[in-house]
This record gives C-alpha cells, structure tokens and sequence, in this order.
C-alpha cells in the first residue's frame, strides 16, 4: 500500500507544492508543512475512497492541515504567510511585468485569512463553486459570498497599493 | 490593476514553475514519510498519554499511600477517622474524575479518527488542546490536595512518634502548635503547587495560546459562514 500511495502523491505532488507556496512564508516552514501534509495523508489514505477524485481528496487534507498547522510563533493560520521576498522568483526567468503581477498577488494573498486562502487558491486552480465547496466542505452559496468578498478584499488592497 | 483573469494568469504562470524547482522524487518522499514530524497534535497527544499515567500512579499512591502510613504509626494512634474519610473522598472523586478523562480523551480521538472536513480538523485539535490544558490543572489539583492530606497525616504519625519516644502520650501534645506546624506546612504546599500552576499556565499560552486563539478564531469564521 506504501509503493501505491508513494507513486500517487508523487504524481500529485504539486497539490502540496501550490498549498504550501500560499501558507508558508520561509523555506523551512514550507518544508516542514510539506512533511506534515504527507504524514496527515498517508494516515488518512486508509479512509480514502473512491467516491471523490484523488486530487479533490489530496487538496482537502492538505488545506485542512495548512490551516490547523503550528510553528511556535513563526506561521500561523491566518494572516501570516507568503512573503514575496522569501519567493526567490527573480532566479526564475519571468519578465518584469510578470514579476510585478506575482508580487503584487502574492502580497494581496498575504492579507487574507486562513480559510480564505484556501478559497481563493482553488478559485485560482479553476475549480468550480461546486468543487470548492466539495474540498472545503462548506456550502457552494457561501463559497459564492465569501469569493465575492475575497474580490472585493483583494482589489481594496491592489488599488491601496497603487 | 490586474483583472481576475490576469491574477489567474499571474498565478498559474508562478505555481507551475515553482512546483516544478520543489519536485521530489518517490525516494525522497519515502524518506520524508519515515522522518517524524513536528505536528502539534501528535506531541500533545503523547504528553496526554503521559499525563494519564501520572495520573494513574497518583491514583496508585492514594491507594496505597495509607496503608504505608498505618504501617509506621506507633501502635494504639490511630490516623483520625476524619482523615481517613478525606482519603476516601479523595480516592473517589479522583478516580472519577481520571476515568472521566479517559472516556472524553478517547471519544475525541474515535469521533474525529477519520477527519474529513476543516470543523472535525479544529474542533479536534481545539478539544484536545482545552482536554490538555485541563488535565495538567486537574493533576496539579489533585497532587496538591494528596500533598496536603498526606502531609497531615504524616504530621499525626510523626507527633505520636515523637511523643511515644519522649515517654508521653500523643493526647498530652500541645495541640495548638501541632495546628500551628501543620497550618505552616500546608501553606508552604499551597504555595508551592500555586507557582507550579502559574507557570504552566504562562508556558501553555506562550506556546499553545496565540494557536488557539487563531483556530477557535478560524471555526468562528466558519460558523459564521452557515
């Protein structure tokens, strides 16, 4: 069963990749978070059914580990988390436009809370209100308000940076 | 400003490479998976398990601990009847009360074994978070309140020792400084205990406290959502 959930989350790994890069903000936060979402998995994977995709599965206990994680006063769930200038995206080769947008979203993100995060990076996946309600377990009529605030969150403070 | 689209856009261009500079391969996730980690739940979980069996050895002792004392007591004083009625009171509400702990502690752990919504996730740590924090003050209670019935005790047999080797009898001593010298010594325990339980309590929310301030804070949030 090992090898089994082992080849899995490899081929799924970048779920964990894209929750830790949104609730982490140091190298080493990241690493350990990303250590204590493959443990919650694979002491969850037992209870795994088939009745949802992988992915939909992979995504909720990661999200629901990131927001429940401890670091003794270094990452907190809510509004601690993706520090731009820990990102190290100028080693990346994006242009300085490109730049400019990530920093600017990831600063915006930083001021959300922890459940709005996770809201607002399965809205950025492309999930669908359905499929953000069925990960995050609360209804699709409130995803659709609390995306809607998120919105109105996130532009408040692009237009506060401008 | 960027659009929606355009942070949709921004997003995905960041994520794919940044998963990709993170990528690991089946070793070394077999590697991570054997490394222990730091989760909170886990190391309260065990200092819980350790508490119980404090517990357990203070319940041992408030069995036992009479017996040992009867044993050095000179023959014909007895330890009060009231004394050993305390004892017995205390061995009740004590054992009632661990086994009380034991029962919540273990329908924590079975109703949330299989977590699969962010709720069961806070409200699980949450519980077992309040459950440690109580056991640790229940345990430091119920050592103070051993302590000071033991010392009591203690302090009956040694005056009945004491008047026995002076050739007198345990009724001829001054009661008043034996009231006294008991007063002292409980007072010298309360005080002691206290400066245990003070310090725990400023330790627990140095380490725990701003955690679960934001989780209960973050259930907040989801209450209010339905």
């Amino acid at each position: 069963m090992e090898k089994e959930f082992i080849k899995i989350v490899s081929d799924n790994q970048g779920i964990i990749h894209k929750v830790c890069s949104i609730y982490c903000d140091s190298e080493e936060d990241r690493r350990d978070l990303f250590q204590e979402i493959l443990a919650q998995l694979w002491r969850s994977y037992s209870s795994f059914r088939s009745e949802s995709k992988f992915s939909t599965w992979m995504y909720r206990v990661a999200l629901n580990t990131a927001i429940t994680s401890f670091k003794k006063d270094k990452r907190q769930p809510g509004q601690k988390g993706l520090s731009y200038e820990n990102l190290q995206i100028a080693e990346e080769n994006y242009d300085s436009e490109t730049e400019d947008q990530i920093r600017q979203l990831h600063k915006a993100i930083g001021q959300l809370t922890g459940i709005e995060k996770s809201i607002v990076l399965l809205y950025l996946e492309n999930k669908s209100y359905e499929e953000i309600a069925e990960i995050t377990g609360i209804t699709q009529n409130y995803v659709r308000v609390k995306m809607n605030r998120i919105k109105t969150k996130l532009k408040k403070y692009m237009q506060s940076e401008e | 400003m960027m659009d929606l689209n355009e942070l949709k856009s921004a997003w995905n261009n960041f994520s794919s490479r940044d998963a990709s500079s993170h990528q690991l391969d089946e070793n070394a996730i077999r590697e991570l998976l054997k490394t222990r980690t730091k989760n909170l739940v886990d190391t309260v979980e065990r200092n819980i398990k350790i508490g119980f069996g404090i517990l357990f050895l203070i319940l041992l002792f408030l069995l036992g601990g009479n017996e040992l004392i009867s044993i050095s007591m000179p023959e014909g004083y007895a330890i009060p009847s009231w004394l050993n009625w305390l004892d017995l009171f205390n061995v009740i509400v004590f054992g009632g009360t661990f086994i009380y702990f034991i029962v919540r502690y273990y329908s924590i752990r079975k109703n949330y074994s299989s977590i699969s919504t962010l709720r069961d996730a806070l409200n699980r740590i949450i519980k077992t978070l309040k459950i440690y924090k109580v056991l640790f003050n229940m345990a430091l209670f119920f050592l103070l309140v051993v302590a000071v019935v033991e010392f009591i005790t203690g302090m009956y047999a040694g005056a009945g020792i004491s008047a026995e080797t002076q050739g007198g009898r345990f009724a001829d001593l001054n009661s008043q400084q034996l009231f006294w010298a008991i007063l002292r010594g409980v007072a010298v325990l309360i005080f002691l205990v206290s400066l245990v339980f003070l310090l725990f309590r400023w330790g627990f929310n140095r380490l725990y406290g701003n955690h679960l301030q934001n989780l209960k804070a973050t259930l907040k949030e989801l209450d209010e959502i339905e």
